[in-house]
């Protein structure tokens, strides 16, 4: 021992190494150093190390602490050749070296550090006290940052590392912190997420592009201080007053082109009555005429009055407008907590009221002029031009065709951060009521002026319209958090299409009570495929509480002309599945379990053979078909009737093991599991019509003429042809079927059920198929491919996706 | 409100190199956002609260936020006549909307609007067309609809101001 001392020279790689463990020593001691600025060099940090340092700053103060080299990883580059990367080493972090001069232990240098749970159980986040004692890394200089979400922390903890803001809304981010279990903080990524946006468009979108101000200010306000509410109300004010602008326009105009047949009427009837009347006193017609005519002449000056003022209107009423529109706000987001269409509703109403008032008021004298031809109610006639504004640019359509004309298969609407909304919207008579009767409210509680003009008693006024049970002589325009969550709906719009309808299926369900279950989508089941879809409809995830997040959906059509589904939607998958989705009980009461149906191929990709293999989570493996060019076809899941597969609880997700194919995007759509058969399967005799129904086509009952194929498959037409269609047993079946047999010739070898048969024993089939793939396409991808395809399937189930071919 | 049970967050997908409080790159983070998990983001915070994100989700969509003024600018050293900003949808709209009380401002030496189909101009307020040259508008149809105005469609001509109240017929100068 005294020999192996002697011997050492204590000069790097000739003697033992000596590694050691210490700590950062806090920003004081690290000088200039850890500024980068005067005399620091290198990239050291003074340490303290155990075993070799006391724990003590009065032994051992901070600054009195050796210097360590930081060694970089060849990764890093030391800077040579601008290759380089900054330290991340922080005061605190426990780290690891060696010493270059081994028992002397005084060149200390860092080869690496231990990283830092971020589970805040474990602490370090306090400011420093004493030596080896966890401290945070936060200094003078770097200082926390509420964006990034404040919390040190790296390594294997996953949630707890690093945590950062989510793509959603301030209060959303605040609803989903307030619901965590382990307490950690949720941010929100951007203050614009969630807020609506209306692209504009011509005046059919007015009141949509009112109602999003107004959700959009309501959003804003619950996360502001009273301060910043000022600017809400003071910027939507002048964004709504624009807005209103048109309407006040529009208004002008239509009262004015209004005006023009019943002043011209009133002239005439004054002629005729000044006629008249001079006729009986005179007998001189010629004098009877004279007067006649000077009746009219005098009516040219205060209808010309009236016309000087029609460029002055919109004008005069604009100018009027904000401060109304600024009134209108405060009262509403003093009150109002979530909005709801029937208080944008109402705000319009009220807008509307408002406007109405000023030209009446603007009006009011120069009609006085004209009293002698005029004898309706002005107001009257402007509700009534109200009307025609909302009910709605029909009127205007006709004169002056829309050069964009209807929306078609576009959306004016948009949630930042989650895409396409629709709104649903408002109707003339819903506004105009509500408009009219709050004004009768206010009329009846004889208090027209005030702070609020003639604007009308209107529920957003009350304070207590956000309290749960608000009603109102008005209405029961509720605008607190909701109450009764509806469940989550699918909601499927444009395409240019409609009558699409689908139903959420959901599953991953959190809670164990079902007040407090919550769920993400795993499934859609399309109801009703529609018509007249010329690009994939948006489907929009539409949860009444706004208390699920993340869930989107795409559409998919036939664009195939010949097929029977031509145009319509064939299919909604689920691109992720979100969560916190609230529960419904199943109107049943039933608690079905689900298997997957079908596989929606949303790219086909290339290069695939038959070689790959498709599987889920499960392990199930499925059936593939593929073209000459290794594009996915089609693919077929495991018959649940006659393979004992695993309930799908999740969102199922496929996976295909290949080493040369790439590309394809496969979705697993689910529905409620058949019931399982085992290897012996009982027959229905399905060939004879009941009630005269064949069968089904795209969920429709068939009674038309059809023909049986060798395989058993029931098909359109009383002889083959190209143009047949597969009938189903069931809608189910045949909603869940995307292909479309067309040259066909199948060559099967099965063993058939006949018509006669009461039981038999399922057997595989295999079959030479001639898919013709149909020409779908999902919002923002396509799918490609017509091919033939030669390929074996086994099992003829319609719910196996089906059209393996014939 | 309860997120997905952690089993069925994967967080092994994470991978994250945080800078310091200021700057992040934070990839497969599992966590819901309304369009779906984080395919990547990248996170940037100023001192004064200013922040600015750049990511995509899982459900794709492509997001650029920034809480202050955005700038895009290209083509420095592009000799004219090239193209230097170049703004593509592929399928779908393009759209440019200015919330609040924004304007929307293009500027250039000429201004093309080329549609394929239709060109729809509303204005809430005024509309006005102003040239220093020439109008000239050319249509199967046309229509023009106002309760009050003066619209003067006749032929003009420069050579009727010059013989105007002369004793040459305008049926001699206009031949």
């Amino acid at each position: 021992m005294i020999e192996n001392n002697l011997l050492k020279t204590n000069f790097t790689g000739k003697d033992g190494f000596r590694w050691w463990i210490g700590q950062v020593a806090p920003e004081d001691a690290q000088g200039q150093q850890i500024q980068e600025i005067g005399d620091a060099w290198g990239t050291r940090v003074k340490v303290r190390i155990f075993g070799y340092h006391p724990p003590d700053e009065t032994e051992l103060a901070n600054d009195d602490l050796p210097w360590a080299q930081v060694l970089l990883s060849p990764q890093c580059g030391s800077g040579k050749a601008n290759r380089g990367k900054s330290l991340r080493v922080s005061p605190g972090d426990t780290v690891m070296g060696f010493f270059l001069d081994g028992d002397d232990a005084q060149l200390p240098v860092v080869m690496g550090l231990f990283a830092k749970s971020g589970n805040p159980a474990f602490g370090g986040t306090e400011e420093y006290t004493y030596p080896f004692q966890p401290f945070t890394g936060y200094t003078s200089k770097i200082k926390a940052s509420d964006y990034m979400i404040k919390g040190e922390g790296g390594g294997s903890d996953g949630k707890y590392s690093q945590r950062s803001g989510r793509n959603v809304s301030t209060t959303t981010a605040k609803k989903i912190e307030d619901g965590r279990k382990d307490g950690l903080p949720e941010r929100s990524i951007s203050t614009g997420s969630e807020k609506i946006i209306n692209f504009g468009g011509s005046n059919q979108n007015t009141v949509e592009k009112l109602n999003g101000q107004i959700e959009n200010a309501v959003k804003e306000v619950a996360n502001a201080t009273s301060k910043d509410k000022f600017r809400i109300i003071d910027n939507t004010a002048r964004k709504v007053t624009g807005i209103a602008q048109s309407l006040s326009g529009s208004f002008v105009n239509k009262t004015f082109a209004d005006l023009k047949p019943k002043l011209n009427k009133g002239l005439h009837d004054l002629y005729k009555k000044t006629y008249a009347t001079v006729l009986l006193a005179t007998q001189n017609p010629a004098i009877a005429k004279k007067a006649g005519t000077a009746a009219q002449t005098a009516m040219v000056g205060p209808v010309k009055s009236l016309q000087n003022f029609i460029p002055c209107a919109v004008k005069n009423i604009s100018e009027n407008l904000f401060g109304s529109v600024r009134n209108i706000l405060t009262s509403l987001l003093d009150n109002v907590e979530n909005f709801v269409s029937c208080i944008g509703d109402q705000f319009i109403g009220a807008l509307f009221n408002d406007i109405i008032g000023n030209i009446n008021k603007q009006l009011g004298g120069l009609m006085k002029g004209v009293s002698k031809i005029f004898k309706g109610d002005l107001v009257g006639m402007l509700r009534s031009s109200a009307e025609g504004m909302l009910g709605l640019s029909n009127a205007f359509n006709c004169e002056l065709p829309s050069a964009v004309g209807a929306l078609g298969g576009k959306t004016n609407n948009w949630v930042m951060g989650k895409g396409p909304k629709d709104i649903v919207g408002a109707t003339a008579e819903a506004i105009l009521s509500v408009a009219n009767a709050a004004q009768e409210l206010q009329e009846a509680a004889a208090s027209p002026g005030g702070i609020l003009g003639n604007l009308g008693i209107f529920d957003f006024m009350r304070p207590d319209v956000s309290t749960p049970g608000f009603s109102s002589q008005l209405s029961d325009c509720y605008t607190g958090p909701p109450l009764n969550c509806a469940g989550i709906k699918i909601n499927i719009f444009g395409g240019a299409g409609e009558g699409a309808s689908a139903m959420p299926i959901l599953g991953s369900i959190v809670g164990d009570t079902f007040a407090t279950q919550t769920a993400s989508l795993i499934g859609i089941k399309l109801t009703n495929g529609g018509g007249s879809y010329i690009t994939p409809p948006f489907v929009e995830i539409v949860d009444n509480c706004n208390q699920g997040y993340g869930a989107v959906a795409r559409a998919v059509i036939d664009y195939d002309p010949n097929s029977p589904t031509y145009q319509q939607v064939v299919d909604v998958y689920v691109v992720t599945g979100g969560e916190n989705y609230p529960v419904i009980e199943p109107a049943d009461g039933s608690d079905a379990v689900y298997t997957v149906d079908h596989v929606v191929v949303v790219d086909s990709g290339q290069n695939y053979t038959n070689d790959d293999i498709i599987t889920d989570e499960q392990g199930n493996e499925y059936a593939m078909f593929l073209d000459d060019d290794g594009r996915i076809l089609n693919v077929i899941p495991p018959n649940p009737e006659i393979t004992n597969v695993n309930e799908v609880k999740d969102l199922p997700e496929l996976t295909i093991t290949s080493s040369t194919g790439f590309g394809a995007v496969l979705k697993a759509q689910i529905s409620a599991r058949p019931e399982f058969q085992g290897e012996i399967k009982q027959v229905i005799d399905c060939i004879t019509p009941r009630d005269g129904i064949v069968g089904y086509i795209n969920g429709e009952a068939y009674y038309g003429s059809f023909h049986v194929m060798p395989n058993g498959v029931k098909m359109t037409g009383s002889k083959h042809s190209d143009t047949d269609v597969i009938i189903y047993d069931t809608p189910q079946d045949s909603r869940t079927s995307s292909a479309r047999s067309s040259t066909s010739t199948s060559t099967t070898v099965q063993t058939n059920v006949s018509s006669t048969t009461t039981q038999t024993t399922t057997s595989s089939t295999s079959q030479v198929n001639t898919t013709n793939n149909t020409s779908q396409q999902t919002t923002g991808q396509s799918n490609t491919s017509v091919s033939d395809n030669t390929s074996s399937d086994s099992g003829s189930s319609g719910s196996g996706g089906g059209y393996s071919g014939y | 409100m309860a997120e997905r049970p952690d089993e069925q967050q994967n967080w092994q997908l994470r991978q994250y190199d945080s800078f310091g409080p200021h700057f992040r790159i934070d990839s497969g983070n599992p966590q819901l956002g309304q369009n779906g998990a984080v395919v990547y983001d990248l996170l940037g915070s100023g001192k004064d609260g200013n922040t600015s994100t750049v990511g995509m989700t899982e459900a794709g969509l492509y997001h650029m936020y920034n809480d202050q003024c955005i700038e895009i600018m290209g083509g420095n050293k592009v000799d004219g006549g090239g193209v230097c900003v170049n703004i593509v949808g592929a399928n779908g709209d393009v759209t440019i909307t200015a919330m609040s009380s924004g304007d929307v401002k293009i500027t250039g030496q000429n201004i093309i609007l080329d549609a394929d189909k239709n060109v729809e101009i509303n204005a809430g307020g005024d509309f006005r067309v102003v040239a220093n040259n020439t109008v000239n508008m050319t249509s199967t149809n046309m229509y023009l609809t106002a309760p009050y105005g003066k619209i003067r469609v006749r032929e003009v001509s420069w050579m009727g101001g010059v013989f105007a109240g002369t004793k040459v017929s305008e049926s001699v100068w206009s031949a």
